[in-house]
């Protein structure tokens, strides 16, 4: 997909449509994967490939044995989940914009990973079973 | 996608419709804060037909609950699903906002 804030949606609600086709539960559909989706989209975009609409993310949707996964790749260095993961106990949690995200798909998911790869960073995130 | 903006008394409320994210947040922030400087000091913001917000989402009504306490008025959420309410009790932003069950009564709260 193009790495553009603006291309998100669209491609959110054709995941959620092919996510309902294959007999998704209705509140992963409604609610956890297009706001988790939304997430990592957003981060591969704005932070993985630096805001340049030139880079490439690839999202690659699939059920495995542990359940839906979501993993988007960007063209940016990766990064440490455990470095970069603020709480609500981190400092200016209740001020700034930002930081939020992680904390938010690591409490709405079962897993979340961050890989580095020889062409980018890679997140996959695994939902909880329905 | 879309959010609308009502004068009710002297309450603004201001209506989410779908999903408040990182693709209308901009917007959504800007018409807000144009509103506060022209005067706007109880505000009831509510999710009545909103499905999910994300962190950018978040990260706004806490920039606007701030604006808002600074120039000495007041803001409220409405509406939150399910969904929602778990939402802010996991960030615990809930700590944060007055949240209230529906517009009428975040409206006549005030």
């Amino acid at each position: 997909m193009a790495s553009r804030i603006d291309a998100i949606d669209a491609v959110v609600v054709d995941v959620v449509a092919a996510c309902r086709a294959a007999g998704v539960d209705d509140k992963a559909c409604r609610f956890t994967v297009p706001l988790v989706l939304t997430e990592i989209l957003a981060n591969a975009i704005e932070s993985g490939n630096g805001g340049d609409a030139t880079r490439s993310v690839r999202l690659v949707v699939r059920e495995s044995a542990l359940g839906l996964e979501l993993e988007v790749a960007d063209e940016g260095a990766g990064f440490d989940i455990a470095a970069e993961r603020t709480t609500p106990e981190s400092e200016g949690w209740f001020e700034g914009e930002r930081g939020r995200g992680l904390f938010i798909i690591s409490a709405l998911t079962a897993r979340v990973e961050s890989l580095r790869t020889p062409a980018g960073g890679v997140v996959r995130v695994t939902l909880k079973p329905s | 996608m879309a959010f609308t903006l009502e004068q009710v008394g002297e309450v603004l409320l201001v209506a989410v419709d779908g999903q408040l994210v990182v693709t209308n947040r901009q917007d959504f922030k800007q018409q807000v804060i144009e509103r506060i400087d022209a005067g706007a000091r109880k505000l009831v913001i509510d999710f009545a037909h909103a499905a999910y917000v994300d962190s950018s989402g978040l990260g706004v009504l806490v920039s606007l609950a701030k604006r808002v306490r600074e120039a000495g008025g007041q803001l409220r959420l409405s509406g939150l699903n399910e969904d929602l309410r778990v939402l802010f009790e996991l960030t615990r932003l809930d700590s944060l906002f007055q949240i209230v069950g529906s517009r009428a009564d975040a409206i006549a709260s005030f």
